[in-house]
């Protein structure tokens, strides 16, 4: 290196070519090092696709009688009729995930951190800070109901008794046949 | 050397050129050329498991309404890789090449009690029909040319052009085996030799004379997967060249099974046992184009109005032709559908019976036709074997309605009783009513 | 770059404050044993990162490793990276071994690192085939097989080591397991054990053996600072080099492997090639085990038995014969056989 003084009112300011050299050097490193890093942070955060179905099929509404709770433990989720038709509430805690089990009043209780849902869900008390997610239900083309664990729901969402009726009574007349 | 950054900088613009190599090859992944921007997932509700086919095969017809792809998927049929992106990779174990329907492999694709395989009732064993049947063996054929050339003293078959055996014997002239015909063994005539050699390939073990009008694929696909003249595909998949002979005009199966499909090997030209060689029919444009009039049937063939009119699979049904789960010596062991089967004689009206069991077969078979309206509690004709005519239903006013499976037309049966035809009752078969009623070739 | 009077950094300070110019002479060694060590590095830093996505259950090895290939975010490029490191690993040291022998590097005190060294080619080659049963597609069943039983054939200990690879009567579901016990940590932790000792016997024993050019002035040495930018500068190049041949040339990946139907595709790993060759000519016990270890036990005995010599410092001593004749035909022998299984 020639003797390019470093610091001091004597310092040129123009670059030699080696100095540019270096420095180019210097960046097309730090650049291919940057890149490498982006890279890296791709890589790492790649998440396979949710293995298991979100789709689970049920029961014709027949099945299902008015005032019914239906512990659904594949899917993770309970399935309630009501006079104004069908709803779903996932059994999953919104504090940290638990599943929450069945208690003896009837509602529901979190064995992690102990929150307490009500029986339609309504969150009581504890460090879950929602109610039980409301899940969306549908009918398939030959009348089954069908439970939708990756939608959400409002509290109130009904799938209307009338619709659900209406196959009732079609299953009903065609038999065994369906 | 210490002292130059210029060897650095190289260093760092050698890396600098890899890294962007590296980031060219990422941009551009082996299935760039076929359209698609990112991998396309699948992920049928039988297994649960996504799968990538369509990254490539996007565009591919389902396959039939009875395997909607979004419950069967591809692997489960085809099998190969479902997670690969490159063709080398995900055709790792594909069953069949394109074909998982080819004998070979069709156990394992098609196969299993869930699915055409393996159910006691060989009725719903479509797979041990179809291998058993004289179409897969060619064990008519093999029997008749080393009778007529002394190799055996009889004319019951001996020999399949793949060794098959049937442990459960159903009808009087069922086999219960046959071996694999190996005709270079020295004690084989001269004669039945050449016929090994020319004219082994007109049935479903093995995969069709590469030339136009001949083109179909094998094992079930043969009938089921429509083919053109050419051969050529003509749907939506991107990886399919156009011009390519060898593969069906869509990736689809069907019953509806046109009378061309069949004309791949029937109806193709005639053997000579004198000179062991097939002479084709030469009556045939070579483009295809003919009208069906005159395609349907060699010029030496006198048919009726309706041989020609409606298709081969509207009177030919599948117990006939995929047999009834026997090895059978002859077609005329197996083949039962007359003139009369639904057109009834003077005195007799066609075999019918009712259809009770909403698990009846002829059901499931009706539903995968479109045109078909059939229902629980209909009349439909039987042949004297027990095959079921479903298309054909008689109607509440005792008439007799035909829909045709492939164009869905629906036909007046007219019955012979109460008609003008002077038939005699004892004679029934084809050619004697040919004898007023065939039809004229242009 | 700092200037002379600035405190070194702590990749200078791993190196000797200067060393003999002789030492450092590209066409003297090469930079194999440097670029060994680069290759090394880079090695166990893929395999780290493919560890957040391999899968080593028999079910889902083959499937987690389609998953790298095709879907992660240049997971290929990892993948890649690390195989060809790891192939590069395997020639770089051997050819290092066959350097060293030619020049008499193995003379003296460096004998014992002679050892050491040869135990590293073993477990590097243990590593490299342990690696490719992991991939666990049909490709590699038969190698697997055929291995793994080869194992079976040492006298006394053969069945257990046997079952300690294998993890059961069989190829079956717990071998991907041990397979990637032994990959990732039985084998690796001696291997980077060894490679340090490696290297600190290297200094310890004056460093790379030279001779010096005249004995009355003293010899040039070069400075640390210029003997790290001479390795970065290798380092730089056998990067693009990776990079590059990872781009362009991904490694093999077929079906799942079903112990039960092996393929019909019957070939070792190009490293071992060689014994396929000798396998076809005889007896497993002799050609596959007995051969193999008795060439390995020729080349133990190198620096003690079979070479004299004490000059150091040069390529093809003349008081060197004995040695280099013994590692040349090994070397030759290894070629033409790897060559012969190659070409069938």
């Amino acid at each position: 290196m020639s003797a390019i003084p470093s610091s001091g009112p004597d310092r040129p300011v123009v670059l030699g070519r080696r100095g540019f050299l270096a420095i180019a050097t210097r960046a097309l490193l730090w650049a291919t090092g940057g890149a490498a890093a982006a890279a890296l942070g791709r890589y790492l955060s790649y998440e396979p696709p949710a293995a298991g179905p979100s789709r689970f099929t049920l029961e014709a509404p027949a099945a299902y009688p008015v005032g019914t709770l239906t512990l659904l433990t594949t899917a993770g989720a309970a399935l309630y009729r009501d006079v104004g038709g069908f709803f779903a509430r996932s059994l999953t805690c919104g504090h940290l995930g638990c599943r929450v089990r069945p208690a003896d009043d009837g509602g529901f209780a979190c064995p992690c951190h102990g929150s307490r849902f009500a029986r339609v869900g309504n969150l009581v008390h504890g460090p879950a800070p929602r109610d039980l997610d409301g899940v969306a239900l549908s009918l398939d083309e030959q009348g089954r109901l069908v439970l939708e664990m990756t939608s959400r729901v409002e509290a109130a969402w009904r799938l209307s008794a009338p619709h659900a009726a209406l196959v009732d009574r079609r299953a009903n007349a065609a038999g065994s046949g369906g | 050397m210490t002292a130059s950054p210029r060897p650095m900088l190289l260093a760092a613009l050698a890396l600098a050129a890899g890294a962007a190599l590296v980031g060219l090859r990422d941009a551009t992944p082996a299935y760039a050329p076929y359209g698609s921007a990112a991998p396309i997932a699948l992920v049928p509700s039988l297994t649960g498991e996504p799968e990538y086919c369509l990254t490539c095969h996007d565009g591919i017809e389902e396959i039939s309404a009875a395997h909607p792809t979004e419950a069967f998927g591809c692997v489960r049929c085809h099998g190969g890789q479902p997670l690969a992106l490159d063709a080398e990779t995900a055709h790792a174990g594909l069953l069949g090449g394109r074909n998982p329907s080819d004998f070979a492999v069709v156990e394992a694709a098609c196969g299993g009690s869930e699915c055409h395989g393996g159910t006691a009732e060989e009725s719903r064993d479509h797979i041990q029909r179809s291998r058993t049947s004289l179409q897969a063996t060619y064990a008519g054929a093999i029997a008749a040319v080393r009778h007529a050339f002394g190799a055996q003293a009889d004319s019951v078959a001996h020999f399949a052009v793949a060794a098959v055996s049937d442990p459960t014997v159903t009808s009087t002239t069922g086999l219960p085996s046959l071996e694999a015909f190996a005709p270079l063994a020295a004690s084989e005539p001269a004669q039945v030799q050449a016929f090994a050699e020319r004219c082994l390939t007109c049935h479903l073990n093995s995969g069709a004379v590469d030339r136009p009008g001949y083109q179909r694929q094998s094992g079930c696909a043969a009938c089921h997967a429509v083919t053109n003249w050419e051969g050529t595909y003509t749907g939506g998949d991107r990886t399919i060249p156009r011009d390519e002979a060898g593969h069906a005009a869509a990736h689809m199966l069907t019953t509806a099974i046109p009378y061309s499909q069949c004309n791949t090997c029937h109806n193709r030209g005639n053997y000579s046992l004198v000179d062991m060689a097939f002479h084709e029919r030469t009556d045939l444009a070579v483009d295809g184009s003919a009208s069906r009039l005159a395609a349907y049937y060699q010029p030496i063939s006198q048919f009726s109005a309706c041989e020609w009119e409606l298709d081969c699979v509207d009177c030919h049904a599948s117990g006939e032709v995929m047999g009834d789960g026997d090895l059978h010596s002859q077609m005329a062991e197996v083949r039962s559908v007359e003139c009369r089967t639904c057109h009834g004689t003077p005195t007799e009206a066609p075999l019918t019976r009712p259809i009770t069991d909403p698990d009846d077969l002829a059901l499931r078979q009706a539903r995968l036709n479109p045109a078909s309206a059939l229902q629980l509690g209909d009349t439909v004709v039987v042949t004297d074997h027990g095959d079921t005519l479903w298309n054909v239903r008689q109607q509440l006013d005792g008439t007799f309605e035909l829909t045709s499976k492939v164009s869905g037309t629906v036909y007046a049966v007219p019955q012979v009783s109460g008609s003008a035809c002077e038939q005699d009752p004892q004679d029934q078969a084809a050619s004697a009513c040919h004898e007023c009623h065939s039809v004229e070739r242009p | 770059m700092s200037s002379a009077t600035a405190r070194p950094s702590f990749f200078e300070h791993l190196h000797p404050p200067s060393i003999p110019e002789a030492q450092a002479r590209f066409r003297y060694t090469f930079g194999l044993g440097g670029l060994g060590a680069f290759f090394f590095l880079v090695v166990s830093l893929s395999g780290a990162l493919l560890l957040f996505y391999y899968s080593p259950s028999s079910e889902q090895a083959n499937a987690s490793i389609q998953l790298l290939q095709y879907h992660v975010p240049l997971g290929w490029l990892i993948r890649g990276l690390h195989f060809w490191s790891g192939q590069a690993l395997v020639v770089t040291t051997g050819l290092h071994l066959l350097r060293v022998a030619l020049t008499g590097g193995h003379r003296g005190r460096r004998r014992f690192n002679w050892l050491l060294g040869l135990g590293l080619l073993t477990l590097i080659v243990g590593l490299d085939f342990s690696g490719y049963g992991l991939r666990w597609d049909a490709s590699i069943g038969w190698a697997l097989l055929v291995g793994t039983n080869l194992l079976r054939q040492l006298p006394l200990l053969g069945e257990s080591l046997y079952r300690w690879a294998v993890g059961g009567p069989g190829l079956g579901e717990a071998t991907v397991l041990r397979l990637f016990g032994w990959h990732v940590f039985g084998l690796m932790l001696p291997a980077l054990a060894l490679l340090v000792w490696h290297v600190f016997r290297v200094r310890r024993d004056g460093g790379i053996a030279y001779s010096p050019d005249s004995a009355d002035e003293p010899a040039p040495r070069l400075p640390r600072r210029e003997l790290v930018q001479r390795e970065l500068l290798a380092m730089l190049l056998a990067g693009s080099a990776l990079l590059i041949v990872a781009a362009m040339a991904a490694p093999a990946l077929d079906g799942p492997l079903d112990p039960a139907a092996l393929s019909t595709e019957v070939h070792a790993p190009w490293f071992f090639l060689w014994i396929q060759e000798l396998l076809r000519m005889g007896d497993p016990l002799w050609m596959g085990v007995a051969l193999p270890l008795a060439a390995l036990a020729l080349l133990m005995l190198l620096p003690y038995a079979i070479d004299r010599g004490t000059i150091l410092g040069r390529w093809l001593p003349r008081d060197g014969r004995p040695a280099q004749m013994l590692a040349l035909a090994l070397a030759l022998g290894w070629g033409l056989l790897t060559l012969r299984g190659a070409l069938r």
